[in-house]
């Protein structure tokens, strides 16, 4: 595990966020998770930074949904947050990542409707955290291959994002580029 | 005797053309180019055969197999040696992930179906066979055109110092287009059956939306040229 200590910061405050029902702090939090995610490329980084943004969505949506499961299901995983914190706290990485690998197997014991939905949920949450770490300079394969995505996922999300800094990515006269292209069609 | 030429797609261009509803638009630049249009394994793998198991993207994945079977896109291993290929990969993607480092980590930055087309295009350039590689998504492009960039575009996202070792030159003189100049050609060679007076604009901005890494400058210089 990379940075274990931010990583228990993270959760500590994210288990402060979600008793306190505050939203927009679980995201920023887990935007935090990526800078460690693109660069080193560690599933824990990654699994908390999917987990809480999929988690920040799930009780934004709570209140609307009266789909029996639901709540049992958020409520269940905070609980696996919590509890990994704890295990973390003490330097316990088998409890640590027993509790974070709880909230997928959770996931696979919920009635086939809300699975799937669910199941959305989190894979949005990965393609949302792919977008990041694209974002971050990682290429779009190499991202998709280390959140299980396939490039279909990620392309047409990546493409409606506005990136900060679009004048970096220029990096040739636009009509050498053109040149270049028709040239070979003579 | 005609002059072998080779155009490389990969995963980003390929994706963002067909996802945009561009399968004819393949056909009729293909049939305008005097030379072949070519995938390697990864990005086979990549548009088909992992996407043609996933019902998301299946009906994607079958319309890339349409165009296998058509003649249309044609396997490197068809071609070129495909041990080659490998080989000339892997030291690319070798160099390529410890290129930038973040402390003393290298960042690991490309996978392999973006690296093959790179190093199908060195092999070719280095036999003097003329050709070009179409690639929609930003970081493989800039590892060749601007690394330079990409470096600071890492350092402005994790707001630390990144350190280059290596030599990027390696991944010099690969020529390398994107989806939207080949919109472009065929938008000029008139191939498309839309007459707008917009329609070369809507489809560069579907492009970018759909992946295309295409500023708006390049989009405003596109329409006049």
């Amino acid at each position: 595990m990379q940075e274990p200590e931010h990583i228990l910061e993270i959760l500590l405050k994210a288990n402060r966020a979600i008793k306190e029902n505050d939203f927009s702090k679980i995201k920023e939090l887990s935007n935090q998770t990526i800078h460690s995610a693109s660069i080193y490329q560690d599933p824990d980084n990654i699994a908390i930074a999917v987990i809480l943004y999929a988690i920040e969505k799930l009780m934004e949506r709570q209140g609307s949904k009266a789909i029996p499961g639901w709540n049992d299901f958020t409520k269940k995983s905070i609980k696996c947050l919590q509890q990994a914190s704890i295990a973390l706290k003490r330097k316990d990485l088998e409890n640590y990542r027993e509790e974070i690998g709880h909230i997928e197997s959770n996931l696979n014991k919920l009635p086939i409707n809300l699975k799937s939905y669910i199941q959305e949920i989190f894979r949005k949450a990965q393609i949302n955290k792919g977008s990041k770490m694209y974002e971050h300079g990682i290429s779009m394969e190499k991202t998709a291959k280390i959140l299980g995505l396939s490039i279909w996922d990620l392309n047409q999300y990546i493409g409606q994002k506005q990136f900060l800094d679009l004048s970096l990515t220029y990096t040739q006269d636009i009509k050498d580029r053109l040149k270049t292209a028709q040239e070979i069609f003579k | 005797m005609k002059k072998e030429k080779y155009i490389i797609f990969d995963s980003s261009a390929l994706i963002n053309m067909i996802s945009n509803g561009l399968f004819d638009l393949i056909l009729k630049l293909k049939k305008e180019f005097a030379g072949h249009f070519i995938i390697t394994p990864g990005v086979k793998y990549e548009t088909l055969e992992h996407p043609k198991k996933i019902q998301r993207f299946e009906w994607g994945a079958v319309r890339i197999e349409e165009l296998i079977s058509l003649g249309v896109l044609e396997e490197a291993k068809e071609f070129f040696n495909e041990q080659e290929i490998i080989r000339e990969t892997q030291k690319m993607l070798l160099k390529a992930n410890n290129m930038l480092y973040a402390n003393t980590k290298p960042i690991s930055l490309v996978e392999e179906g973006e690296i093959e087309c790179l190093a199908l295009s060195k092999i070719l350039n280095e036999k003097g066979i003329e050709n070009i590689s179409v690639i929609d998504e930003r970081t493989a492009r800039l590892l060749v055109e601007n690394p330079e960039n990409l470096k600071k575009i890492i350092e402005q996202k994790v707001h630390s110092p990144i350190l280059i070792k290596g030599d990027f030159s390696y991944f010099q003189n690969i020529k390398i287009i994107r989806s939207t100049e080949l919109a472009f050609i065929a938008i000029k060679k008139q191939l498309l059956e839309i007459h707008d007076k917009d329609a070369l604009e809507a489809l560069l901005y579907a492009l970018k939306f759909g992946g295309a890494s295409i500023t708006e400058k390049e989009i405003q210089v596109m329409k006049k040229s």
